[in-house]
């Protein structure tokens, strides 16, 4: 991972972990908070997905396991946003074997090998960035989110988000890319029945440099033997 | 909200954690005598090298004898809790004037992993167990039957393990069955560097056999695709000593 996606990652795991959330009243009534995402990023640097969260209050997980699908040698989606305890499962869907794993210290694993056809799932039951590779294929990578409520946002690029049924309260508002130095910030005040507004811009530096195997090995030359 | 330097406090804490974490822990044991209850990653594979040291097992009345053997075998991973050892067992042998190198034995080895894989989903305690069917190479019609259970606890950098074994041989006009017992304990200091203690013994239940017990200190390493653990046990009762090194690379 480089140093920029690091401290960008670090960041934003420090904001989910650092707030001491607090637990809903059921009969609270809710709101919304909409706004914008503005992102900067080099010339000819393709737009990536952005998250926008809100930290400051827990919410119990869906059910639902979110799927990342290996096709193409590819994780899609590449960046995809849970909530603490739900599980994410990784089908395979190309015509060899592809070997996820995770050298994030907050979440370690390691799926081993498996073919097509074939799905392995883990659940993240701490609030984190995670990074998520292949170790047969160097040019796949995943981030997941892992945040402490259901309210976010996933944007396929920079542009306007709504988020709706946010506890009234004042919460820390985030906008999270891969590729940005460190996730945006700001504030903001949300009362039942109202919407807030709140602006959001995002600097992105530079696409991610090859990162290193399971093993911190530089990965070797690319074969097609793995099937 | 967080405050900006508590976040670089804890961007700098997390940073430090990153750079001081190694990788894939492969297959590896932290002890020398006592099994581990790692399992390798579905479909990954290790190469596994043991080299062991029996030195003045027995009595004066019994006989001394003298050991070497080096136990060598690929691990397959069948699954994320099963794995296939098929190994090939060399030893060189002293008792009295007499000695010898030769192909021992050779087999297979399954070791199931009760737990998930998963550090994150195991929890503290860890169950594994193993059985082994091997053949003697220089007798046709003697073979032998290992198993093992083992039980390892583990909280942070702590790490404490027993491990009761059996072994059974069928030799013609010379069957034993032997008791296996071990303990340790290792403790993590820098840099996948770990640092303990065990205590291993091997006890005749049936059969003429050379008890044994010994204790000493072990050392373990990992570094990305490679283990290694050395242990220097002295002799208790039965034997002088009873040094090990096993050693592997995974893939």
């Amino acid at each position: 991972m480089s140093r920029s996606g690091t401290i960008a990652a670090l960041t934003a795991a420090a904001a989910l972990l650092a707030v001491c959330p607090r637990p809903l009243r059921a009969e609270e009534e809710r709101g919304t908070v909409r706004g914008t995402v503005a992102v900067t990023r080099p010339k000819g640097l393709a737009a990536d997905r952005v998250v926008v969260y809100l930290v400051g209050f827990e919410e119990p997980a869906p059910a639902r396991t979110v799927k990342i699908v290996q096709r193409g040698k590819r994780f899609i989606p590449s960046v995809v946003a849970i909530t603490v305890g739900q599980a994410v499962g990784f089908p395979n869907r190309d015509p060899f074997l592809h070997n996820v794993f995770s050298p994030t210290p907050l979440r370690p694993f390691d799926l081993g090998s498996f073919p097509e056809g074939e799905t392995r799932e883990r659940p993240f039951s701490q609030p984190g960035v995670i990074d998520v590779f292949c170790n047969i294929h160097p040019e796949m990578s995943a981030t997941i989110l892992v945040l402490p409520n259901r309210r976010f946002a996933v944007l396929e690029r920079e542009g306007p988000f709504e988020i709706r049924g946010v506890p009234p309260g004042t919460w820390s508002i985030y906008a999270y890319s891969r590729r940005a130095r460190r996730p945006a910030e700001a504030k903001v005040v949300v009362t039942a029945g109202t919407a807030a507004e709140v602006s959001l811009s995002l600097e992105e530096r530079a696409v991610q440099p090859a990162h290193r195997n399971k093993y911190g090995e530089k990965y070797r030359e690319p074969v097609d033997f793995y099937r | 909200m967080p405050n900006p330097s508590g976040s670089r406090t804890l961007a700098l804490a997390g940073l430090l954690l990153l750079v001081g974490t190694s990788s894939a822990r492969a297959g590896r044991s932290h002890y020398g005598w006592l099994y581990g209850t790692e399992v390798n990653p579905e479909r990954g594979v290790e190469l596994e090298t043991w080299i062991l040291q029996e030195n003045g097992k027995g009595d004066d009345e019994v006989g001394r004898e003298d050991e070497t053997l080096v136990w060598w075998g690929p691990v397959f991973s069948l699954s994320e809790k099963l794995e296939l050892a098929v190994p090939i067992e060399f030893a060189y042998k002293r008792e009295g004037d007499e000695s010898g190198t030769n192909l021992e034995r050779y087999g297979g080895e399954l070791r199931y992993r009760f737990n998930s894989p998963d550090p994150m989903l195991a929890g503290p305690v860890t169950v594994l167990v193993r059985g082994g069917a091997k053949r003697f190479a220089q007798v046709r019609s003697a073979g032998r039957g290992e198993a093992d259970l083992v039980v390892a606890f583990e909280r942070g950098r702590f790490h404490a393990e027993v491990d009761a074994g059996t072994v059974a041989e069928w030799v013609p006009g010379e069957d034993t069955v032997e008791f296996r017992p071990g303990a340790g304990f290792s403790i993590e200091t820098v840099s996948r560097l770990r640092v303990g203690a065990e205590v291993y013994a091997e006890l005749g239940v049936t059969g003429e056999t050379k008890d044994w017990l010994a204790v000493g200190p072990t050392v373990s390493l990992t570094r990305g695709r490679y283990w290694l653990t050395g242990t220097l046990p002295i002799g208790v009762f039965g034997i002088d000593s009873a040094p090990r090194v096993n050693f592997a690379i995974a893939f």
